[in-house]
């Protein structure tokens, strides 16, 4: 009876292993990307780079983010909260952010969306709607990749090649509270800022700004879409930043 | 999994020239378990490579090298479902190229079969039946207990009767050796 009730097993297993083995054969395996795999791999960040003060600032005219930070304790929590504020020719503009799915932001942007690829392991996704103004052609996708309570890492902003405004006369300005503490709301005068720049800011509980790194993006057009990419020094090397580009550039 | 103990035993160990040889033999089956949660393959090409290389990082963390399928495939299913959690899923309309007609109608329908079970139990079919895991094993990549994984098991056999009562009548396979797996039980109404 023991032998029945095997036989009875296996002829109701094998049709399921089969049916398992079929489904399971039949998904096409893309090439295996030993590089790929590799530039996900995350790096150690250099001794003695201050990632509790690092406040990643992007610009597309001009457009800095800032992080006020009240000491350089770790912290368990960390919240954020995204603002942004734009003046266009010198008028204030209003800016609509919103937290979105890649999916909603492929149906809303007026741009090709292209997905970030090659991404180191360890990071969280944040992917924010920046709709500036009246224009759409003027929106702004922002890919902001962070690890644990450090500022972001990475951050990778899409917009259209050709936007409504023309990049020079638009400044945007990003804040991120941490920990409660707001960095100012209106971007801070900083001498010698050029048009396009780039640059980490670090704010004291005063709102003074306290130390200021000037960062050289990566920026390339794919399909109609310019793409910028951002990060700290010592975050990714130069060859995990070249593979993303690669894995973003079609 | 094709891959010899010597090989994972020496990749724990630390050697950097068997773990790339092991990842890359892994591939496959990390993208199998991610497309089957992720139904996408750019996104499921994402998760299977961050599944390795994470994977690939830990390596040495790994105390028994006999786990190394089921410590391999919960980090690609974890991957997965952060990605999954991401966005929201779509269902994917994708093409497969045969010659026969009868072995596309029949793959269509495996297809559509198994994609009609939600993802835990698809998962729980592919990891048992395709990946051979035990209950118990199934358990600790999914984050269920193994009475959840036999129960998620047996709604999918029931739910998939049709297509299996085709299977058994068409033309025999080897009997498989099923003795690993004598503590199981596929309960039927």
């Amino acid at each position: 009876m023991m032998k029945g009730m095997e036989m009875n097993r296996s002829q109701r297993v094998e049709p399921l292993r089969r049916v398992a083995h079929a489904y399971a054969e039949a998904i096409e395996v893309p090439r295996f990307k030993g590089a790929a795999v590799r530039a996900r791999m995350p790096i150690a960040a250099p001794a003695g780079f201050a990632w509790r003060w690092a406040g990643a600032a992007l610009a597309t005219a001009l457009l800095i983010v800032g992080f006020a930070l009240g000491s350089r304790a770790v912290v368990a929590q960390v919240e954020r909260m995204l603002q942004a504020f734009a003046t266009i020719g010198g008028q204030a503009v209003p800016v609509a952010v919103s937290t979105v799915s890649l999916e909603q932001a492929r149906s809303d942007m007026p741009f090709a969306v292209i997905a970030p690829a090659a991404i180191p392991a360890g990071f969280d996704v944040t992917i924010n709607e920046l709709n500036v103004g009246s224009s759409r052609l003027d929106s702004r996708l922002l890919f902001a990749y962070q690890s644990g309570d450090r500022g972001p890492g990475l951050t990778i902003m899409e917009s259209a090649a050709r936007g409504a405004t023309p990049q020079s006369s638009m400044r945007l300005w990003m804040t991120q509270s941490v920990r409660g503490l707001s960095p100012p709301p209106a971007p801070p005068p900083l001498p010698n800022a050029a048009l396009g720049e780039h640059a980490l800011v670090q704010f004291g509980r005063n709102g003074q700004v306290m130390r200021r790194v000037r960062l050289q993006p990566l920026t390339w057009i794919v399909r109609g879409t310019r793409i910028d990419l951002i990060s700290p020094p010592g975050v990714l090397s130069a060859e995990q930043l070249a593979a993303i580009r690669r894995a973003m550039s079609h | 999994m094709e891959c010899s103990q010597a090989l994972i035993a020496r990749a724990a160990a630390g050697d950097a020239v068997a773990t790339a040889e092991l990842i890359a033999a892994v591939w496959p089956d990390a993208y199998r378990l991610a497309w089957s949660i992720l139904k996408d393959r750019s996104a499921a090409e994402d998760a299977a490579q961050e599944g390795c290389a994470r994977a690939w990082c830990a390596m040495t963390q790994l105390r028994r090298p006999e786990r190394f399928p089921v410590w391999f495939y919960r980090i690609v299913v974890n991957e997965s479902r952060r990605l999954l959690r991401a966005r929201p899923r779509e269902p994917v309309a994708e093409l497969v190229a045969y010659s026969e007609s009868g072995a596309l109608a029949q793959r269509l329908d495996v297809r559509a079969a198994i994609d009609s079970l939600d993802s835990q139990l698809r998962l729980a079919v592919l990891l048992r039946y395709y990946f051979e895991l035990n209950s118990s094993e199934i358990a600790r990549v999914v984050g269920a207990s193994p009475v959840t994984v036999r129960w998620r098991l047996m709604l999918a056999h029931r739910r998939l009767r049709s297509l299996l009562e085709e299977y058994a009548s068409s033309s025999p396979s080897p009997t498989h050796n099923d003795e690993r797996y004598g503590d199981e039980s596929v309960a039927t109404s």
